[in-house]
């Protein structure tokens, strides 16, 4: 069980972002680091089926990403970088259920998903409240909700830091480092990965070192920056 | 208040089924368009007004969901006021904020999930024309969730250009507004899927 990417390649269109990829995730805490256009989001997004490989297969669970996206889906959570483009529905609770609606819950099971996520990221009191007006860190929170309430066994993060403050950055790091998943996080703020099990640095679209952190971030920092 | 969203509340307006909602406000619309005596029309738009303070809301919060037509109903009023006369500018002025106050009544005291069950059920009849009735009413009920954020891109779009020394032109923010919108649409469908809506 894991995640496994066999032989993965990425082309959009003349760029060829990533190339040849072989790597099987079953840690608890796995961070990704690169430059901007080095690949790392396209790698975080090969792993819940919303980028499909150009050539070889990801599989989560063993089930392939090309052919079982909904079930994949269903084990792999997804938070992006610009909780705007996540928040779908007009209100907190409204959008903290969506998830869980969209994976097949009645309507009270995902009331119930939901309630209990939001309680999770302390915005039980913000539930009726239109979405869009939360501050950016309730945003942040909230989209971080709606994912959990799904209950996935992996959560991948892409960039879950870089439209925060520093204030808000280090809320971030300890709610990601509080979550009973699987996560994988996607960054190049390395602070954030300190405690965690396994490191990989991607360099145009290729793997470069692939490492415990403090291995992994010394060759990001001596090498690529 | 936030347009288009529910506010909990315990009114008759409140408990009634989404369902008749539509309906009363489908009637109401009809009723507007149709009727062209002076007395008709104020007759229905207090009707209208007496609803949304019946719900619980203020005079104060129906303000602040007429506000972002204001523009709008001023051009509106002029030119009528040039090519048909005073009276039927104030006529059309006044279906227009009736209009709104309905639908806003609608939308502020019905849950998301009640409306999308409704909406579901009235298009299910559709299915046989290959209609996805689940797809369709999400996209009707999306469509509100989206009105602020478009209002902010177009915000954002103005502040852009003045703070950078081109003016409030309105038309001018068209063209970025538009292209950052594309954008965001883009992610917000890849936010869809990636939350478990859609595709396989």
């Amino acid at each position: 069980m894991g995640i496994q990417f066999e032989n993965v390649s990425v082309r959009f269109g003349d760029a060829q972002v990533l190339r040849d990829i072989n790597l099987v995730l079953t840690e608890k805490r796995v961070g990704v680091i690169g430059n901007n256009g080095s690949g790392k989001s396209t790698l975080a997004r090969l792993i819940n089926g919303l980028v499909l490989p150009t050539t070889g297969r990801v599989d989560v669970d063993h089930l392939d990403t090309r052919t079982h996206g909904l079930e994949v889906r269903k084990r792999v959570g997804f938070v992006f970088q610009n909780p705007d483009a996540q928040i779908v529905m007009p209100t907190v609770a409204e959008d903290a259920a969506f998830g869980p609606r969209a994976h097949g819950l009645s309507a009270a099971e995902a009331a119930a998903a939901a309630e209990k996520a939001l309680a999770q990221f302390g915005l039980t009191s913000l539930k009726d409240r239109a979405a869009f007006t939360l501050s950016g860190g309730e945003k942040q929170a909230l989209a971080l909700a709606g994912v959990v309430a799904t209950q996935p066994e992996w959560i991948v993060f892409d960039e879950p830091t870089t439209m925060l403050d520093r204030k808000r950055a280090k809320m971030a790091v300890s709610t990601i480092a509080g979550l009973a998943q699987n996560v994988i996080v996607v960054t190049h703020h390395v602070e954030l990965l300190a405690g965690f099990d396994r490191v990989i640095v991607l360099d145009a679209g290729r793997v470069v070192c692939d490492d415990s952190p403090t291995n992994a971030i010394a060759h990001y920092v001596e090498t690529l920056t | 208040m936030s347009l288009g969203v529910y506010q909990p509340g315990d009114s008759v307006i409140h408990r009634a089924s989404p369902g008749l909602k539509l309906t009363a406000l489908a009637a109401y619309a009809v009723g507007l368009s149709i009727v062209s005596a002076t007395l008709s029309i104020v007759l229905l738009a207090a009707i209208g007004a007496a609803a949304w303070l019946s719900a619980g809301f203020t005079a104060q919060r129906l303000a602040m969901n007429l506000r972002p037509m204001l523009w709008i109903l001023l051009a509106l009023f002029g030119f009528q006021c040039v090519a048909a006369g005073a009276v039927v500018a104030a006529h059309t002025a006044l279906t227009l904020m009736a209009l709104v106050t309905g639908a806003a009544l609608v939308s502020h005291t019905t849950r998301t999930d009640d409306m999308l069950e409704c909406l579901t059920m009235a298009l299910s009849p559709f299915a046989r024309l290959g209609v996805k009735p689940e797809n369709a009413a999400f996209a009707l009920v999306f469509t509100v969730r989206l009105v602020p954020f478009v209002s902010s891109v177009g915000r954002e779009a103005i502040q852009a250009r003045v703070a950078r020394g081109a003016g409030r032109n309105h038309f001018t923010a068209l063209v970025p507004m538009v292209i950052r919108l594309m954008r965001e649409t883009d992610a917000l469908s890849e936010a869809l899927v990636a939350r478990g809506f859609g595709r396989t």
